[in-house]
């Protein structure tokens, strides 16, 4: 008895301290959370610590679960100490603080940032981080230090440092009808290209470990799958011929592409290994079945099918058995986004002659339009399933946008000027 | 009973420990994270954004490069209606005045190129566009040219004839093109 007592006594002891260090600020997964009082002070280091401190307020910002303060109020200085009395008057619960140094390492002269929060009614330091980095990546380690906030405060991951793919016209080259494939980081900077062009190039899909794109493209009348190397832009060909080649999503192994094939007909999905490059059959029908996405179970697959007349949306199990229908609103749905979760599904129908980027659980119920500006296609979630981005030529060209997943905060992410679509988000 | 109290406050202890040390990890010793971008392609330029592009240069692409400097053929696109693939009733003496041909030039080849409007997805357009051209090829085996004459591929929505934003402009690039791959008379 006197055992079980203390036994029991330990482990509340053991949970309390637990529940202690994993407090979460706010539920952001309650409906209506309000928004938490923030303050992102400047770090310390000149304008390296401001540019830091900029990048995180944009990230905190966009997520829409923090009310930010300008930092003309801020009574303590970046290079003072803590203390919560500076913070108190001024309704804010949080502060974020840092600086920023160059250190030399083995690396050579790197920046080190250092990262902390305070929780100003307790008083307490809520987080402490360093990061080491080059200054080339200053952004992406901002992202990253952004993502540290994110996660003390909400106890969930950020997305921050993920980055998008899309497909583009050149840059630089004005003359040239060839499209390439570039990558950006979420917040639209740091667009790189990493792709030669090729005459028509469909949606790129970023590998799980978001390393690697494949994508489809044209050449001579042949439809190819490409997989590019990010880190030497190399690339294979994993499959080419007449018939329609189109790239969905990786299986969560990333060794297998999902994608649809018309190789024996009509567009039926396949599983492409990306090693052995074999095809293996997921249905065999006679309707089109095109556009394969998946979750990070990899258990379902949601998919476009016409075997009732029009293009709806679908979802079958991996090995294509037990397929049933989502959509049954409107005549024309397609371009399905399985959320990383697997419980949403984005996509686009058209309402009213516009395509429009829609919402659904993947048992079909609470659907929801979060687009109605122009024509909005090819939704992609980030791997939270808090954001979208897709397609929209509400401004004339075709670009990428961002929407957070209720329909608000709906911005331009791809550079201007440029017609860009295809948009998909990696998972790391 | 008294063993099993010493043991268990031993265990508390240990437990306890084990607590402390949990809690230990939190502030005043910042972990390092060494951060780096492990995809970085140096070789190819970056992108400037803000970049001043052509603006003509944001039109759709128009025919693609490949479909010029091929013969000519002697016949005629085969249009489709709206998110459809068989073959419509006008279609059938175009195809017959296909398939005349072909039987009587044995050596030729072709290939039915199927194109959709610019109304739905890039993906779907596709096998949309894939599935004209296969049913345009069923329908002119079915008149008794040879299978392996025809040839089948889909350029979906990415090369449109005509750009106007309207059914008359969709009508037109619904279609299926000929190209003559092989021993044309023309």
């Amino acid at each position: 008895m006197m055992k079980k007592i203390i036994i029991l006594m330990v482990l509340l002891i053991c949970f309390s301290s637990v529940t202690v260090q994993a407090k979460v600020y706010i539920d952001i997964t309650s409906p209506g959370a309000r928004q938490i009082p923030i303050a992102v002070v400047d770090f310390e280091g000149e304008d390296i610590g401001r540019q830091v401190a900029d990048i995180i307020r944009s990230d905190l910002d966009y997520s829409g679960f923090f009310r930010q303060f300008d930092k003309s109020v801020f009574v303590e200085k970046p290079n003072q100490s803590f203390d919560a009395q500076n913070w108190k008057p001024l309704g804010v619960e949080l502060v974020v603080k840092g600086t920023v140094e160059t250190i030399t390492t083995a690396m050579g002269k790197v920046l080190k940032v250092n990262i902390s929060v305070f929780d100003v009614f307790s008083s307490t330091r809520i987080l402490t981080k360093s990061f080491q980095a080059r200054e080339s990546i200053l952004r992406l380690v901002s992202h990253k230090a952004a993502n540290s906030v994110y996660e003390s405060i909400t106890g969930l991951s950020g997305v921050f440092d993920t980055k998008i793919a899309f497909v583009a016209d050149d840059l630089s080259n004005r003359y040239t009808n060839k499209k390439y494939i570039y990558i950006m980081d979420w917040d639209g900077e740091r667009v790189r290209k990493v792709t030669d062009g090729d005459n028509i190039v469909m949606r790129p899909h970023w590998s799980p470990d978001g390393l690697s794109l494949a994508y489809t493209f044209e050449k001579s009348k042949r439809w190819g799958i490409n997989l590019i190397d990010l880190k030497t832009l190399q690339s294979e060909i994993l499959l080419i011929s007449q018939a329609a080649n189109i790239t969905g999503d990786f299986a969560p192994d990333g060794e297998n592409l999902l994608i649809s094939s018309s190789i024996k007909g009509i567009s039926n999905i396949y599983r492409l290994n990306t090693k052995s490059k074999t095809l293996s059959p997921l249905s065999s029908t006679y309707n089109i079945e095109t556009s394969p996405s998946t979750s990070s179970s990899g258990s379902e697959i949601v998919y476009v099918s016409d075997q009732d007349s029009t293009p709806q949306i679908f979802i079958m199990d991996k090995e294509g058995n037990n397929k049933r229908r989502v959509t049954f609103s409107g005549s024309y749905n397609t371009s399905p986004n399985f959320s990383y979760s697997g419980e949403k599904i984005v996509y686009s129908a058209i309402i009213g002659g516009k395509f429009q980027v829609m919402m659904i659980n993947k048992d079909g119920t609470n659907m929801v339009q979060l687009t109605s500006e122009g024509n909005n296609e090819e939704p992609y979630f980030s791997p939270d399933g808090r954001y979208v981005v897709f397609t929209s030529d509400r401004f004339g060209n075709k670009s990428v946008f961002i929407t957070r997943n209720d329909g608000t905060g709906q911005k331009v992410l791809s550079p201007n000027k440029i017609r860009a679509f295809g948009p998909s988000w990696s998972l790391k | 009973m008294k063993k099993i109290f010493t043991i268990s406050v031993i265990l508390l202890m240990m437990f306890m420990l084990g607590c402390a040390k949990k809690q230990a990890t939190a502030p005043d010793k910042p972990a390092t994270e060494v951060a780096k971008e492990e995809i970085l392609p140096q070789t190819n330029d970056s992108g400037n954004r803000g970049l001043d592009v052509d603006k003509d240069k944001n039109k759709n692409v128009k025919t693609d490069e490949a479909v010029k400097g091929e013969t000519s053929t002697p016949f005629t696109d085969v249009y489709f209606d709206y998110d459809k693939s068989d073959i419509k009733s006008d279609a059938k003496a175009t195809l017959k005045a296909a398939s005349d041909y072909m039987i009587a030039n044995t050596a030729a080849t072709i290939s039915a190129e199927g194109h959709c409007d610019e109304r739905g997805t890039s993906e779907y357009n596709m096998a949309l566009g894939d599935k004209r051209a296969k049913s345009v090829k069923d329908y002119l085996v079915s008149l008794g040219v040879p299978t392996d004459k025809i040839s089948t591929f889909s350029y979906g929505k990415e090369a449109q004839v005509c750009t106007e934003h309207a059914e008359s402009c969709w009508s037109k690039n619904r279609r299926v093109h000929f190209v003559v791959t092989k021993g044309g008379s023309k």
